[in-house]
């Protein structure tokens, strides 16, 4: 969970939702692609 | 709503599109079309999703913290023009006329200036658009220009990319794709409607009173208002504002300060202002009785309910205003926890409240920890930067587990600080931070 956004923690959390975020893009696009 | 909801939420919104061309009647291109499509589909998504996001949504910030989700703004901006740049050079068909039996140009990508030549126009305008919006800070740009810029640009390319989706998308002749499009694009300008128009309006039913301006430092000023026939606001402690002071709400004066006064200390609120800026500078000059309206109450560096049996507090210059009402709040409730404030200053003549610091040193046993960077041959404190080795001197003998640790500051600071706390033992959750200049 994502509860205190403003501590060093969630800033951790940011950026690995951020990523995560971009690889289910990453994914959906190729999935789309190939289907 | 929960975070891991909203970033659910967001994800599905922006794969709605895509879904929905995998789902339709149209059949599948090469590899090299459906990826380049797909790319611009998303990232036209990614961009209306933009408007929300800036927005100043308290539902949204809230649960995930405004500085956090500006920054996530900022960061998936990238993702956004990342995807836009590749989306034009991925077609593998040619660009032409539609073929004779091909009515779903399956074959072909469609050559039509009038379509194409949105698009081009908008993918010229996003990287310039984004590349300003990082280095903004080096552009000498008002705050008002700047958003005022930004907001007109954001529009602008918005419109741009909408018409070239429904006009040169080859999904988007499909009306429920379309449908889909038009919705994102209305909730993206009403967004900013909502910023702009109804906010202010809204606003101009609960203007605030400038009660008084003093300074309390070197080039640091108290600025103090008070609610005009309402109630005020109900805050937390190391709570901000975006405050506007002698403008009309309308106007894009307005500028993030942290709340420096106690919620249990009434109904007027108190900034510690330093000046930086344009607004900043002029602040000695605004009479009593100025009007100034407020958006607030917005984040969440807030103690109350967080764990930790002991309170360290670490302000870098201007950073000591939400540690202030922090402290303020603390002593009026009568909170017993053990607290320690250390407050860096480049000089001594920057101290804000240093008085009332010592009172409460006197009447709360609040441990104050005075750094200054460039001291006076009779300056007694401790001398230099908030480091490793002033934090190893002031936790000596410490548990670090027991230390809950608010700071705001300089970036730079507090990384250094953030990371050395937690090299010395703070769990990481009870690191509290805010930046003066994430905006």
């Amino acid at each position: 969970m994502i509860d205190r956004l403003e501590t060093v923690a969630s800033r951790h959390r940011l950026l690995a939702v951020f990523w995560g975020v971009n690889a289910l893009f990453v994914l959906a696009l190729v999935l789309f692609a190939v289907r | 709503m929960g975070p891991f909801l909203l970033v659910t939420l967001y994800v599905a919104v922006m794969l709605l599109p895509l879904a929905l061309a995998w789902s339709g009647a149209r059949p599948a291109r090469s590899v090299w079309d459906e990826l380049a499509t797909g790319a611009g589909m998303l990232a036209f998504a990614i961009i209306l999703a933009e408007f929300v996001l800036s927005g100043r949504f308290r539902a949204v910030s809230k649960k995930i913290g405004m500085d956090v989700t500006m920054r996530f703004h900022q960061l998936v901006a990238r993702s956004a023009l990342g995807l836009a740049l590749i989306h034009p050079f991925l077609y593998a068909s040619d660009f032409s006329r539609a073929q004779p039996g091909d009515p779903t140009r399956a074959l072909t990508v469609t050559y039509d200036l009038a379509s194409l030549s949105t698009g081009i126009l908008g993918w010229l305008l996003l990287p310039a658009f984004v590349l300003i919006s990082i280095g903004r800070d080096k552009l000498d740009y008002t705050y008002e220009t700047w958003r005022m810029m930004h907001g007109l640009g954001a529009v602008l390319i918005a419109a741009l990319l909408m018409h070239h989706t429904l006009s040169a998308g080859r999904y988007s002749a499909d009306p429920l794709i379309a449908g889909v499009w038009w919705c994102l694009f209305a909730i993206a300008v009403s967004s900013l409607l909502f910023v702009y128009v109804v906010r202010p309006m809204w606003q101009t039913r609960r203007p605030w009173t400038v009660a008084a301006i003093r300074p309390v430092a070197s080039r640091t000023w108290e600025v103090e208002i008070e609610p005009d026939g309402h109630e005020g606001i109900r805050y937390e402690a190391g709570q901000f504002a975006w405050l506007n002071i002698g403008n009309s709400p309308f106007s894009l004066h307005e500028n993030p300060f942290s709340i420096s006064s106690a919620p249990a200390s009434g109904k007027s609120l108190q900034f510690v202002i330093k000046e930086l800026g344009d607004f900043t500078r002029t602040l000695g000059r605004i009479p009593v009785g100025t009007r100034a309206y407020i958006d607030a109450p917005h984040g969440n560096l807030i103690v109350m309910g967080q764990p930790g049996k002991k309170i360290a507090l670490i302000a870098g210059g201007v950073g000591i205003a939400p540690l202030l009402s922090i402290l303020r709040e603390l002593r009026l409730s009568g909170d017993g926890r053990p607290t320690l404030l250390i407050y860096g200053n480049r000089q001594a003549d920057q101290i804000v409240a240093r008085e009332e610091l010592d009172a409460m040193t006197l009447e709360c046993g609040t441990r104050v920890v005075h750094v200054v960077g460039e001291p006076e041959p009779d300056w007694t404190g401790a001398t230099g930067i908030i480091d490793r080795a002033l934090l190893e001197t002031t936790f000596a003998g410490e548990t670090m587990a027991d230390w809950l640790v608010v700071m705001c500051g300089p970036g730079a600071m507090m990384e250094a600080a953030e990371d050395t706390l937690i090299e010395m033992g703070v769990p990481a959750s009870q690191i509290l931070s805010e930046r003066f200049d994430y905006d």
